[in-house]
């Protein structure tokens, strides 16, 4: 995977054979700059590798067309961003039925997932909220029943606590782990947090686009 | 969802959407009320002048409009064949000629118009002119004469004007008539030299038995057009000429297309001011919400529900402003439809030395309001294009990372 930066390419990723099987909970590691969030880019079709292949259960999503791509990760893949990225305009409910509105579900079954999720991550108070009402760790938590909303076959999470506080990352992390036992869910996450990466079963290093360990705990 | 996130997204930034709704009423008022005004000045123009005494299509002798000679009259029963057309609403038959009017000591060149003072059409026109004394009674000799020639020659009603002029082939024609009514025929030009007698006097007086000057034509619609062309199929074109109010006055025809591209190049400029002013908002709103759109497409949202949201959004807010600057702009017409502007001064002066009227009704002709309403309307999802374009190659990764 190359891309540009000025004149000059740069090899984002190199000889990356990685293999994430359902309900791990794995850490992406390693310093700014090695590569962490291109990889999880491609993994979850946002940025497409200029060689090799990403297959998602038995999708080959690098050979998906733009509105296929869309939908595979609509109904597949669920992403927590670092800053949440919820819709300003929308309340927290109706942040997480969103998705679920994308994909056409009936009401009562998105009412009642809603409220489900919220409750698991406990929000059940800050329904009616908006975003620009809640703190960062209650967005985030937002941000984690949005992703689950679509019941995704894997999370993807950016560095999801680079913007919380240690006593919203912790809970946070507990509400993940969780989700991760109770419910299967698959998490893929980039980190430089320590806490986070001691939450991790798996951790995968990365160092200049390369994966330099690859280790379970 | 799609529309409830359109309707919460004009809210988010109240001030910007405000300003948006502003510029749109701003166009449409701006716009309409020009327009009126044009058109209205312009179709108070053509009743007064066309409406009230040329009339759209006039019929002649051939080569009377060049020379308006009392020797190019034509039979009135040579037209008869026209009362069968189902194009025409009626025809009127005129007499008219130029004579000397002299009144104790004054004398002044006058145009004498011979009308059927029993058509109905030609009877409410002057009627409604009609500002002291009566109409023409039959039999009567009476004359009506404009106002301003009432003024010139110091005349009341019952005093008797003497006419003196060349009648058919080379005859002289002389007669006394007295003065029954004083018109108001709206233009300074006309009411300073028009005297209106019945059809019968005029003939009698130019020697013209049963022939007329000129047929005015009343179409049966406003699409004169269509009535002018089925004259002209069934007339003798080396006998008649059939002309409509552009051949006949064709200044005021060439001040009215000279107004209106004037008019329409002001339009331009503002459709332009409006054009830039929206550009800059979408632009600015386009640049900032192109990292959400970067998320919305990342977590699952195609790019065709993105474009709808931008869609309503902007219908929305274009919709708004239209509506609201018809509300403005509607009683402001209607107003000063039924309250012209009266122009002062050299204003005035001016206008009244063309042989108009100086005063501005505005047009309630419906198309305008809805034109202008449209052509904004438009603009505003012409410009709202570039949202749909930047939403089209957006690339979640970048928008993200911008």
């Amino acid at each position: 995977m190359t891309y540009q930066s000025g004149d000059i390419k740069v090899q984002a990723l190199q000889n990356i054979d990685l293999t994430i099987n359902p309900g791990e909970f794995t850490a992406i590691v390693g310093p700014s700059g090695s590569g962490k969030t291109t990889l999880l880019n491609i993994i979850g079709g946002l940025d497409s590798p200029t060689k090799g292949s990403v297959k998602i259960n038995d999708t080959y999503i690098t050979q998906l067309h733009e509105d296929e791509l869309i939908d595979f990760r609509l109904h597949n893949i669920g992403f927590i961003f670092q800053s949440y990225n919820l819709i300003p305009v929308l309340t927290a409910k109706e942040n997480v039925e969103f998705l679920m509105l994308l994909q056409n579900r009936e009401e009562e079954f998105r009412s009642e997932r809603t409220l489900k999720l919220l409750k698991a991550v406990g929000l059940e108070d800050q329904i009616y909220k908006r975003p620009n009402e809640m703190s960062g760790g209650q967005q985030q938590r937002v941000a984690v029943a949005r992703a689950l909303a679509s019941k995704p076959s894997f999370i993807l999470a950016d560095e999801p606590t680079a913007n919380l506080d240690s006593k919203s990352s912790e809970n946070l992390l507990n509400i993940m782990q969780k989700l991760n036992k109770n419910e299967k869910t698959t998490f893929i996450f980039s980190t430089h947090d320590q806490r986070v990466i001691n939450k991790a079963n798996r951790i995968v290093t990365i160092e200049d686009g390369k994966i330099i360990s690859d280790t379970s705990q | 969802m799609e529309f409830k996130l359109a309707w919460r997204n004009i809210f988010r930034n109240k001030r910007r959407s405000i300003i948006t709704i502003s510029s749109i009423i701003f166009a449409v008022i701006f716009s309409v009320t020009m327009r009126s005004l044009q058109n209205g000045a312009y179709d108070n123009m053509l009743k007064n002048i066309v409406g009230n005494y040329l009339g759209y299509i006039q019929i002649h002798y051939k080569g009377f409009w060049k020379e308006k000679t009392i020797d190019n009259s034509y039979y009135i029963k040579d037209l008869d064949s026209l009362n069968n057309d189902p194009t025409l609403a009626y025809i009127n038959h005129r007499v008219e000629g130029f004579a000397l009017a002299s009144h104790e000591k004054e004398s002044k060149p006058v145009v004498i118009l011979g009308i059927n003072q029993t058509a109905k059409s030609e009877q409410a026109q002057i009627k409604n002119s009609l500002i002291d004394g009566s109409f023409l009674y039959n039999e009567s000799n009476g004359i009506l004469i404009g106002k301003g020639l009432q003024k010139i020659m110091n005349i009341t009603i019952g005093d008797s004007l003497i006419f003196l002029s060349q009648g058919f082939q080379g005859s002289i024609a002389s007669g006394i008539y007295p003065v029954v009514g004083i018109v108001d025929l709206k233009t300074p030009d006309l009411n300073k030299r028009s005297v209106i007698m019945s059809l019968n006097n005029a003939q009698d007086f130019f020697g013209i038995y049963h022939m007329a000057s000129s047929a005015i034509i009343g179409p049966k619609n406003e699409k004169w057009e269509k009535t002018e062309k089925s004259i002209s199929n069934q007339l003798d074109s080396s006998k008649f000429e059939v002309m409509n109010w552009q051949q006949m006055l064709p200044e005021l025809k060439q001040l009215i297309d000279v107004d209106r591209a004037g008019g329409t190049f002001v339009l331009i400029i503002l459709y332009s001011i409006l054009t830039f002013s929206l550009f800059g908002t979408v632009l600015m709103l386009a640049e900032e919400r192109n990292f959400e759109f970067g998320v919305l497409v990342a977590i699952g949202m195609r790019k065709s529900i993105i474009t709808r949201i931008s869609l309503y959004e902007t219908l929305i807010m274009s919709v708004a402003g239209v509506i609201l600057g018809l509300i403005c702009v509607i009683p402001v017409v209607t107003y000063f439809h039924f309250f012209p502007i009266n122009l002062s001064g050299q204003m005035q002066e001016v206008v009244e030395q063309f042989g108009f009227e100086a005063i501005i009704p505005t047009s309630l002709d419906p198309w305008i309001s809805l034109t202008q309403a449209i052509i904004v309307f438009t603009i505003t999802l012409v410009v709202n294009l570039y949202t749909l374009i930047k939403i089209k190659n957006i690339q979640p990764t970048k928008a993200m990372r911008a």
